[in-house]
């Protein structure tokens, strides 16, 4: 009987093995369409079909050894496909325009970044794809996170990759204020994948710049602002002054010109809030007290 | 820390001229009288006898030698497998020194023993580990560490707790010299789950602060920070694991951008490290320290540059401070390219390169107070910024900040000051002494705390009250 079991856990292993390579099969096939359906050309490429595809391939991917876990040896060929499909994924996310979806494909590619970097090559978009968490982290003002973000990237990569100094240039400008120069970075992205989020990056400095007209000016004439706040393109006067309507800002018209004006809140300040005053003095009384 | 901490040259040299004139107290005498210290301090239960021990390991490490250490574990283990194992770490014996006949009748009575006290083997073996790695012979040391972790886990003595945490610092710091660092994550956070529950306060605390060094070592600083709040740091920790906690958070918190919280945690860290040892451990937290007051805002204290120690260390950061306190850009660039590479060691570069802003910022307030009017070009050119849209820009955004109150005329292109608030006229003043007020009387509080035990804590408050 033990010879029996012996025979029995062997031709456990062999189905265990063959239910594998049969699921390779199936896998290899899942992932030539998606490779197929996703290198066609911008135009008549359907990503609905695309995003299904990447469905059924994470459910086979589950079976195999997705992300390490104890007891798993993943080969290298089960990681490389991994990889490859999760980044047609976040890079799919990015086409549909949901961040979210991106944010939760590239945290999994992380682990095959960073934990993986001895078993794997580097893939020719790792580079591309952590310039955009960057750069998503950047547009949503998530500042910590992007520091930290930073942090875990290679060192040497840091200085020279292109795909990196454009987000950490773009930080500094935004921090500094120098908007046109962002504006300027704008038209120089490196990558196609990058323009939605600058998009909506425009949007944000956009805010930050009438903001800033706001406390800054006491008027400003209405072409200077549509240069400010760069309206450009046909329909930009009727943008600007849907924008300053928006804002609710004051259009002033004379007969020589049309301004804007902004007005100063009154500095606050004069009053002093008797129950903190309160609080605090009954704390000292309390303090002093203890020093017996 | 404890490997930064000067060796006692002099120490060494007052010994051996002590041994030269009077009875000489040979290394392995004094290695004997610790290990009757160990026993008193597990027969009496007084935990003060082994912290003195262990305190004294700064002085006992550098008098180690192959054939002291052979021959006090000849004497005081009993024959067994684990004590060869042990000796097979040190080297062939040369020709023994004669023993004196005390050396003899020590011998008989410490047989008398049936079986060593596991405070005495860990010891021993812990001597072991600290000798092979001050002689650099660091593959032995991670095999010896492996080894002494290993038998500390399979005691729960609460007397073996002091020795066992000394124990697995020197283990992670045989891993950090051999650069394997990512093996040992797994078996620290294991020994923070069971110090934990055997409410081992020294083991937790020094579990905690292996872990934090080992994650921030790898740059890891988000699982760092979810290590900090998951966990909380047991209050009676000893002082100096105190310190390397608040360092380690006030770096975290750094990165993660809440500066005022990590100025604090930093300052706690000076307030709690000793005075006058543990140089390099006041070196790095000065250097982090100082970046964070310049990145807040704040210029540090001229006279912290010229204390004896720090002077050549912090040698760099004086210059950055002098560049971010006068606003001038082309400065601060000429330093960071510089000492660019000392930056990147000391780890700060990533935090120093966020401070282009804050001198651009404290440019743009010198300029404001000293003139009511200036053009933007000028402005553009005094603060080195290339052009005077890029000028309008950052002062437009300096003025939404709240750096200074002016306002910009965009068509003559000028920008004008405004008349500066009188200060005592709002409620600053009242804010600026409350703050004040509530640090002096939490300093009160803290030091009438500390005082509640007169014999050890005594010297702590003195301490804390001579350096506040």
């Amino acid at each position: 009987s033990k010879q029996l079991v012996h025979v029995k856990s062997i031709i456990r292993i062999f189905s265990v093995q063959k239910a594998k390579m049969a699921l390779d099969a199936e896998t290899e096939r899942l992932r030539g369409e998606l490779f197929a359906e996703w290198n066609k050309d911008e135009k008549s490429r359907q990503l609905e079909r695309v995003g299904e595809l990447l469905g059924s391939l994470k459910r086979k991917l589950i079976t195999l050894a997705f992300l390490p876990s104890l007891g798993s040896q993943p080969s290298a060929k089960e990681l490389l496909i991994a990889r490859d499909v999760l980044e047609v994924g976040a890079q799919w996310s990015i086409a549909k325009g949901d961040i979210a979806s991106f944010e939760r494909y590239l945290s999994q590619l992380k682990c095959y970044y960073f934990d993986y970097r001895t078993q794997l090559m580097d893939s020719s978009y790792m580079n591309e794809l952590l310039g955009l968490n960057l750069l998503s982290l950047l547009v949503q003002s998530r500042l910590a996170e992007f520091h930290t973000e930073i942090e875990l990237l290679p060192a040497d990569q840091l200085a020279t990759s292109i795909y990196f100094k454009y987000p950490i240039q773009l930080e500094q400008f935004l921090m500094e204020g120098c908007y046109n120069k962002v504006f300027a970075l704008r038209e120089d992205s490196p990558a196609r994948s990058y323009s939605f989020l600058l998009n909506i990056m425009t949007d944000t400095v956009r805010a930050e710049i009438a903001s800033c007209i706001e406390k800054a000016y006491t008027r400003l004439s209405v072409a200077d602002a549509g240069t400010m706040l760069y309206f450009s393109g046909a329909s930009a006067s009727d943008d600007l002054h849907a924008y300053a309507r928006r804002r609710s800002w004051d259009l002033k018209i004379t007969t020589c010109s049309q301004e804007f004006v902004f007005s100063q809140p009154e500095p606050e300040g004069r009053y002093v809030s008797s129950e903190g005053l309160i609080g605090n003095t009954l704390t000292y009384a309390k303090e002093l007290e203890r020093i017996v | 820390k404890a490997a930064d901490e000067p060796k006692p040259a002099q120490d060494a040299d007052a010994e051996e001229s002590e041994k030269k004139a009077t009875k000489p107290l040979s290394p392995a005498d004094e290695l004997r009288t610790h290990l009757k210290h160990i026993q008193k301090a597990v027969s009496l239960k007084e935990h003060r006898y082994i912290t003195r021990v262990l305190r004294a390991i700064a002085s006992t490490r550098t008098k180690l030698a192959d054939g002291v250490l052979r021959k006090v574990i000849v004497q005081y283990l009993p024959e067994s497998p684990s004590r060869d194992s042990l000796v097979a770490f040190l080297s062939e014996p040369m020709d023994e020194e004669s023993d004196a006949s005390e050396d003899t009748v020590e011998r008989l009575n410490e047989t008398a023993l049936q079986q060593a006290l596991p405070e005495i083997e860990c010891y021993l073996h812990l001597l072991v580990l600290i000798f092979l790695l001050d002689g650099n012979q660091t593959t032995k040391a991670t095999s010896c560490a492996g080894l002494l972790v290993e038998k500390v886990n399979t005691y729960n003595r609460r007397s073996l707790d002091a020795i066992g945490a000394r124990c697995y610092f020197y283990f992670a710091r045989a891993y950090e010299v051999l650069d394997r660092m990512q093996e040992i994550r797994s078996v620290l956070l294991g020994r923070l789950r069971t110090s934990t529950l055997h409410y081992d306060t020294e083991g937790q605390a020094t579990a905690i602060n292996l872990l934090l060094r080992n994650l921030l070592h790898f740059r890891l600083y988000d699982q760092a920070n979810k290590l900090v709040l998951k966990i909380v740091f047991p209050s009676s920790a000893p002082n100096s694991e105190c310190a390397r906690f608040m360092y380690y958070c006030g770096v975290i918190k750094a990165v993660m951008l809440e500066y005022t919280e990590s100025n604090n945690f930093l300052l706690q860290a000076l307030q709690k490290s000793p005075q006058h040892t543990a140089i390099g451990f006041r070196q790095t937290v000065n250097k982090f320290s100082i970046v964070v007051q310049l990145l807040l805002g704040l210029i540090p204290d001229r006279a912290l540059f010229r204390q004896k120690h720090l002077k050549k260390p912090l040698e760099p950061y004086f210059q950055l401070t002098q560049a971010v306190r006068g606003g001038d850009l082309q400065l601060f660039t000429d330093v960071v390219a510089n000492f660019g590479d000392r930056f990147k060691a000391d780890k700060t570069c990533h935090l120093i390169i966020r401070l282009r802003q804050n001198v651009i910022k404290a440019g743009i307030r010198k300029i404001c107070l000293s003139y009511s009017r200036i053009s933007l070009a000028d402005v553009a050119a005094r603060l080195c910024l290339g052009s005077a849209e890029d000028a309008e820009f950052i002062v437009a955004k300096a003025i939404r900040d709240g750096v200074i109150e002016a306002s910009i005329d965009h068509r003559a292109g000028f920008m004008q000051t405004k008349d500066t608030l009188d200060q005592y006229s709002t409620t600053e003043p009242q804010a600026e002494f409350h703050k004040r007020i509530s640090f002096c009387l939490n300093l009160h509080n803290h030091s009438v705390k500390a005082m509640r035990y007169p014999e050890k804590k005594e010297k702590e408050a003195a301490s804390a009250t001579a350096s506040s």
